[in-house]
């Protein structure tokens, strides 16, 4: 029993090291701004990561303010060195308030997932 | 019925309620933007591909034997909301009473189950989901003289639900998740004779049927992470637990035996809490799972246990060829627009 749970506690320590974001669909692993954070602005841009690719051309990104005014946004378009990278270029740059990102990725094998998030600008 | 009738009964249930227990027929699914882990203590609500290699159990049973469990179990859909599992558990037992009346080791398997699990109803948008399942445990596929396996075939009636509260307001909640699994058991024979006494009294061994029922409460870190709050990396991909599954016998019972353990009419069952991570090391999609089996009573256990599993998700790692489903398209397993 104590060897399994070393072992276990082994595999446990050793699993960050060896493994990466996980699921062959397209959820979001984190963004720029972060998902839930406060940062500081201007905010000019949003960076996206997912665990897949993302097919931007069937993927969409919106920004409403607290007002729910939506902030001019470009389409979404990949990182060009990283398929699970997806840019939106604002309108115009952030300032305080807190805003609401809503997303839809479609991932390079064809599952849609969808998603909001909250960030804010101080 | 004879005292040594009733001994036999009462080790048939004993039996039956160690057996009955929820097996492992592993897969995660992904309702909406929920993912639920294959869970060990009971099984997940959804179907899908995968390879558990192995599932690993450690118990102390009451009768002051210790349990080493291997299960084996291989998952696959048939179409994208009907699937199959097979598998199979290799026992090794320490200090335990061998048929000779010695005390030492056994080692053996149990008999093979299959079964075939179906998804009623599914909603993304409420990451809300409703299955059931029938498995069959083959008699006479398993080590039956070494005390393992029975002689004869079990049939299994399951039903399964799942919901993510990822659809409330409060964002403290939306991390939540409950599952939940109910099983009937019961025998294709209920009562055998299993001999005659020196006195003419003819024994019979009863197997009754069983009630088996658990749950999951999950707060996923992957969800908080994806929707409400951004975590550190190692921590965006685990989802922690508490689990519980609990096995009544409900009929065929037999008279109380004093003294035996479990008793005739006991429940048993064990909780505790659990941890399970994803991760991917290239092309290897794969789920490290571990929970703790503390027993509810004497009869189910003299001291916690524990359960792990290496479950290798084969529908990511292989989506255009072996995991996907035999007939028809892949699940469609994320919203579907907003």
């Amino acid at each position: 029993m104590q060897r399994f749970l070393k072992l276990l506690l082994a595999a446990g320590l050793a699993a960050p090291l060896v493994a990466s974001p996980v699921f062959a669909h397209a959820f979001l692993d984190h963004a720029v701004p972060g998902v839930g954070l406060t940062v500081s602005g201007p905010v000019r841009e949003l960076r996206l990561w997912y665990t897949q690719g993302v097919v931007t051309a069937f993927s969409a990104v919106s920004v409403a303010s607290s007002t729910g005014g939506t902030i001019p946004a470009s389409r979404p378009v990949n990182d060009p060195s990283d398929q699970q990278i997806v840019i939106v270029r604002l309108g115009r740059a952030l300032g305080p308030g807190t805003y609401t990102v809503t997303w839809r990725a479609l991932s390079v094998d064809t599952h849609t997932t969808t998603g909001t998030f909250h960030f804010t600008v101080t | 019925m004879s005292h040594k009738a009733s001994l036999a009964c009462a080790g048939a249930i004993a039996a039956a309620a160690t057996l009955a227990g929820i097996s492992p027929a592993l897969s995660h699914t992904i309702v909406g933007n929920r993912v639920f882990p294959a869970t060990l203590d009971i099984d997940d609500p959804g179907v899908n591909d995968e390879f558990a290699v192995p599932t690993f159990a450690y118990l102390a049973n009451p009768d002051n034997s210790n349990e080493y469990d291997f299960n084996f179990d291989y998952a696959k859909t048939i179409t994208a909301d009907l699937g199959f599992s097979i598998g199979n558990t290799f026992t090794h037992l320490t200090d335990t009473v061998k048929p000779d009346g010695t005390i030492g080791t056994l080692n053996g398997w149990h008999n093979i189950e299959t079964q075939l699990k179906y998804q009623l109803y599914v909603n993304p948008e409420h990451e809300f989901i409703v299955s059931t399942a029938v498995s069959v445990e083959w008699g006479h596929t398993g080590d039956v003289g070494a005390g393992f396996a029975d002689p004869f075939t079990s049939i299994t009636a399951k039903g399964y639900v799942g919901k993510g509260f990822g659809d409330v307001e409060a964002d403290w909640a939306k991390p939540i998740a409950v599952t939940g699994e109910i099983d009937y058991t019961w025998s294709t024979h209920p009562i055998d004779v299993t001999g005659v006494d020196q006195f003419g009294n003819v024994l019979i061994s009863q197997t009754p049927t069983v009630l088996t029922y658990g749950a999951t409460l999950q707060y996923s870190l992957l969800y908080m992470n994806s929707f409400v709050h951004e975590v550190p990396e190692f921590f965006r991909q685990l989802v922690p637990d508490i689990e519980c599954v609990f096995s009544t016998p409900v009929s065929n019972i037999g008279p109380s035996v004093p003294g035996s353990i479990p008793g005739t009419h006991e429940t048993t069952g064990t909780w505790g809490p659990g941890l399970y991570y994803f991760g991917r090391l290239g092309p290897v999609v794969f789920q490290l799972g571990a929970v703790a089996q503390i027993p509810i009573n004497h009869a189910s256990g003299r001291h916690p246990g524990v359960v792990a599993v290496l479950d290798f998700l084969l529908d990511d790692m292989f989506p255009d060829s072996i995991g996907k489903p035999l007939f028809g398209p892949r699940q469609a397993r994320g919203n579907t627009g907003y």
